[in-house]
């Protein structure tokens, strides 16, 4: 089901996340955690970096299949994944940092890695529901709406990506396909033909969810308004809703795909708009956060749809290079919640004076997530409108009306928060600047969005999994 | 590649790679004297102005010709590519050597006074990124490149107006920037990608040279709706007077000198594309009259001498878009060029305006301001007061704006949550 490599890349991790809950110290566990997601990153990258450089031999001994879009995609996706986990334990403040927090970030990238490298859906519906216990756990003690959102989330995302799992394991086994029905062995013995028509809506309702797309965005705020821990953002903020849209959705039901295109596109402008407009007028900064997040996921559910080779890898460079800036400024606001004790904007101002490197990163993070020349989502969101332009001008210009809103909401917020006087309802107006680690952080997440951005050849590789994902679902790579 | 396209390339890198240097020093905690911040600002604006002389001495090999600078891509990826060209020619040349002058004499006045100013370095860098992204929007050769010079150009002006931010005033008036700039770049962006669908093509050697294609019109509209924000046609102009609330400085080179006039030169640059069409062309000359007119009516009644400079730098903007409408951008670039020096210079200025006016007047007796009031007393008393009630309430656009665009989108995004808060959470919130 998951070659050697993969596994010893995710293996460790789940392994270390269930070992670290008996531990004592939240200092150890902080730092065991700290330490294996940072060697697993080495070695993710190292791995990319054989696919961009190596030679061929080598490439085929550690990637056993090199050439599928699966290799390609897992190349690009891996380091970012890690990245993100080791940021964001990394930079927690401690307030907020239990054995449990550590236990749940190393539980969450595990699960982002095996969904990642996983070939076959049983194993990417078994990741997606490890993935929940840490935000189910959050919901087991937060309040009645944080409970709501995470048994929506679970009836939105999880049970119908189930349900089509369990059509999908039926149907292969009936028509004798070989376990772990991999999608090119089902799509091609025809055991799903006349289901797609259902199983594929079910797999893009999972997805849609997953990743915070209207309607089914509506746990993201509540999460993101709520949970302060490290594993809320995690949990929001991760691949696993546009893996469940490429591994399942695209690769097994890819004449549906095109069906329910039409309908998806419409959404995904929706949410890009609705997001963008909800999160201008917000207060809070958590919750504008996750509305950002509505509104980004957005464009990337419309280029994942779009059936376009440009679209498509504009898309999943979008949402990897949202990954980073997003985990960044998610690390930044809750910095300034733990030294302020509130994330209402309208209590805080002034804040630059004594924490310039906060003030600092959230700009240039903010710059990052809405396309600024020079970082690595300018990039993607011209491959992104450039494929969406021929076939669907309007959402293409929802796309552009929203990422400039999103650039309006950003920048004020950071007024908000850094500049001008002090808020009269201010608590605290003096706080402590960024710390070392979290300077580490958000510098790492910075020059990665950057390299990204200026010199953006290694990310490529997603262009090329695009263009297989197409292939392989019969889109043709326009 | 020759070494004489990487020197005319390296116009923006320069400056760029001083602004990376300072911020990677200041980031690794080294506290750098004023001394040694304007010295490397120094040397990378003369190495910008010798790469754009560079460019200059290619421009005449090539006898005042168009020349085509390819450096290569920055990315390149099956049918998709960004390529890095630039473009020296009739537009291009005078525009960024004035730049580079203008830049060089700010990082001189600068130097003086921002002296021990808790901002000096943060303004030398911001400085220093402006001057990069000038420089790749007036030298780009694709529209790509201009786009990305053009936003690197918005966000410095919005950062270097709220430069005092201890105070709310720069603050408000940065985000009031922001929004414009960013609503009004929605344009150009597709502008640019309309640009791609109908010529297939973003080098504007390749486009300009091509016989008119079906969405030149469109390409038009959305570079104009840019090209109003960024240069404060009517009615998106009211975010200039508030500019002034950054350093004189970056007042002089932003809104005097350079930044404002970034939507004549990008007009001036598109004019082929319009340039068969009365109905665009007309519409150009329509925002330019009425922009001049409100201008200068406005400046008239400003009361502060920078507010009365913003005005009237927005009205000889906007007799260039008329110029411009009219079928003469060499004209346009001509005039941009000329204004953007002496208005450079006026702002430079205004600090000791009152003290200069005074001195004048001692020696005169009287002064042209006399005159200008002695004009309006030609205008029957009616008209002479709606005009100055039209004026002085900046023709109502603010207002109207904040009224029927500003407020409503609050309103609903505040309602929009407030439903979804009730749906969900099943109360409602403040």
């Amino acid at each position: 089901m998951i070659d050697g490599v993969g596994a010893a890349l995710w293996g460790p991790l789940l392994l270390a996340a269930g070992l670290m809950l008996r531990m004592r110290s939240v200092r150890a566990a902080r730092l065991a955690a700290s330490v294996l997601l940072g060697l697993v990153l080495m070695a993710s990258v190292a791995m990319l970096g054989v696919l961009v450089v190596g030679d061929a031999e080598l490439r085929e001994a550690i990637w056993p299949a090199t050439g599928s879009y699966a290799d390609a995609l897992a190349a690009a996706i891996l380091p970012v994944v890690l990245a993100c986990a080791l940021a964001t334990i990394v930079s927690a403040p401690r307030a907020v940092v239990t054995v449990e927090t550590s236990s749940d970030a190393l539980l969450l990238a595990g699960c982002a890695v095996g969904a990642t490298l996983a070939d076959g859906l049983p194993a990417l519906l078994a990741l997606s529901l490890v993935a929940m216990v840490p935000l189910g756990r959050e919901a087991r003690r937060g309040d009645d709406v944080l409970r709501r959102a995470f048994r929506f989330l679970v009836f939105t995302s999880f049970l119908p990506f189930a349900i089509a799992v369990a059509a999908v394991v039926f149907f292969s086994a009936r028509a004798g396909v070989a376990w772990p029905f991999g999608a090119a062995d089902v799509v091609s013995s025809g055991a799903l033909d006349g289901h797609t028509h259902w199983i594929g809506p079910l797999l893009w309702v999972a997805a849609m969810a997953r990743l915070g797309v209207f309607p089914f965005h509506v746990w993201v705020p509540a999460v993101a308004e709520r949970v302060r821990a490290p594993a809320g953002s995690i949990t929001i903020v991760s691949p696993l809703g546009a893996l469940v849209a490429l591994k399942a959705a695209l690769a097994f039901a890819p004449q549906a795909t095109a069906a329910v295109g039409n309908a998806i596109l419409p959404l995904a402008a929706v949410s890009a708009a609705y997001g963008a407009l909800l999160a201008v007028g917000q207060h809070h900064a958590g919750r504008q956060l996750g509305l950002l997040w509505v509104s980004t996921m957005g464009a990337v559910v419309a280029g994942l749809v779009a059936l376009d080779a440009r679209a498509l890898s504009g898309a999943l460079l979008q949402f990897l290079a949202l990954l980073l800036a997003m985990t960044g400024l998610w690390s930044h606001v809750r910095a300034v919640a733990c030294r302020t004790r509130t994330e209402d904007m309208r209590c805080l101002g002034g804040l630059v004076r004594s924490a310039p490197g906060l003030a600092t990163g959230f700009l240039v993070l903010s710059l990052a997530t809405v396309s600024f020349p020079g970082t690595a989502t300018f990039l993607s969101a011209d491959l992104l409108v450039q494929g969406l332009l021929a076939e669907h001008p309007v959402v293409s210009a929802v796309l552009l009306v929203s990422t400039a809103l999103n650039g309006i909401t950003l920048v004020r917020a950071y007024k908000r928060i850094f500049l001008g006087s002090p808020s009269a309802f201010a608590a605290t107006t003096t706080i402590e600047d960024v710390l070392p680690r979290e300077r580490a952080a958000s510098l790492a997440l910075v020059v990665a969005l950057l390299i990204g951005g200026l010199a953006p050849t290694p990310l490529l590789l997603v262009k090329e999994a695009a263009r297989g994902t197409l292939a392989a679902s019969g889109g043709g790579g326009r | 590649m020759e070494w004489s396209d990487v020197a005319i390339a390296m116009a923006p890198g320069w400056p760029a790679l001083g602004a990376l240097a300072i911020a990677a020093l200041v980031g690794l905690g080294w506290r750098p004297s004023e001394r040694a911040i304007v010295r490397l600002a120094t040397a990378v604006l003369m190495l910008s102005l010798l790469s754009v002389g560079v460019g200059l001495l290619r421009w005449a090999g090539a006898l005042f010709g168009p020349v085509d600078v390819r450096v290569g891509h920055w990315y390149r990826a099956g049918e998709s590519s960004y390529e890095l060209r630039f473009l020296i020619d009739r537009l291009s040349a005078p525009v960024s050597v004035t730049a580079a002058i203008l830049l060089l004499a700010t990082c001189r006045f600068s130097a003086n006074y921002l002296h021990r100013e808790p901002g000096f370095v943060r303004f030398f860098s911001l400085m220093l990124v402006f001057a990069s992204g000038i420089q790749l929007l007036v030298l780009g050769g694709s529209v790509e490149l201009l786009f990305a010079g053009w936003e690197v150009v918005g966000m410095t002006s919005v950062l270097l107006v709220a430069f005092f931010h201890d105070r709310r005033g720069p603050v408000r008036a940065a985000i009031r920037v922001l929004v414009t700039y960013r609503l009004c770049d929605v344009g150009l962006l597709l502008g640019a990608l309309w640009l791609h669908q109908a010529y297939h093509s973003t080098s504007f050697v390749r486009v300009l040279a091509a016989p008119a294609a079906g969405g030149a019109g469109l390409v038009t509209l959305g570079v104009l709706i840019a090209a109003m924000g960024k240069s404060a046609q009517f009615p998106v102009g009211g975010w200039l007077p508030r500019a002034m609330e950054g350093p004189t400085a970056s007042s002089a080179i932003f809104y005097g000198g350079l930044s404002v006039h970034a939507g004549v030169y990008l007009m001036a640059r598109i004019e082929p594309l319009y340039a068969d069409s009365p109905g665009l062309r007309l519409l150009i000359v329509a925002i330019g009259s009425l922009t001049a007119i409100a201008g200068t009516l406005s400046a008239q009644v400003s009361p502060d001498a920078k507010s009365a400079l913003a005005y009237a730098t927005i009205t000889q903007v906007g007799i260039m878009f008329v110029e411009c409408g009219l079928g003469f951008p060499t004209l346009a670039v001509v005039h941009l060029v000329a204004h953007a020096t002496l208005r450079y210079y006026q702002f430079l200025l205004t600090p000791s305006v009152l003290q200069s006016a005074l001195r004048r007047r001692a020696a005169l007796g009287a002064t042209s301001a006399d005159e200008r009031a002695a004009q309006w007393e030609l205008l029957g008393l009616p008209l002479r007061r709606y005009l100055y009630r039209l004026a002085i309430e900046r023709f109502e656009v603010e207002a109207a704006l904040e009224r029927w665009i500003a407020r409503p989108a609050l309103f609903l995004s505040q309602r929009l949550d407030a439903l979804e808060r009730s749906l969900f959470e099943g109360k409602r919130r403040p």
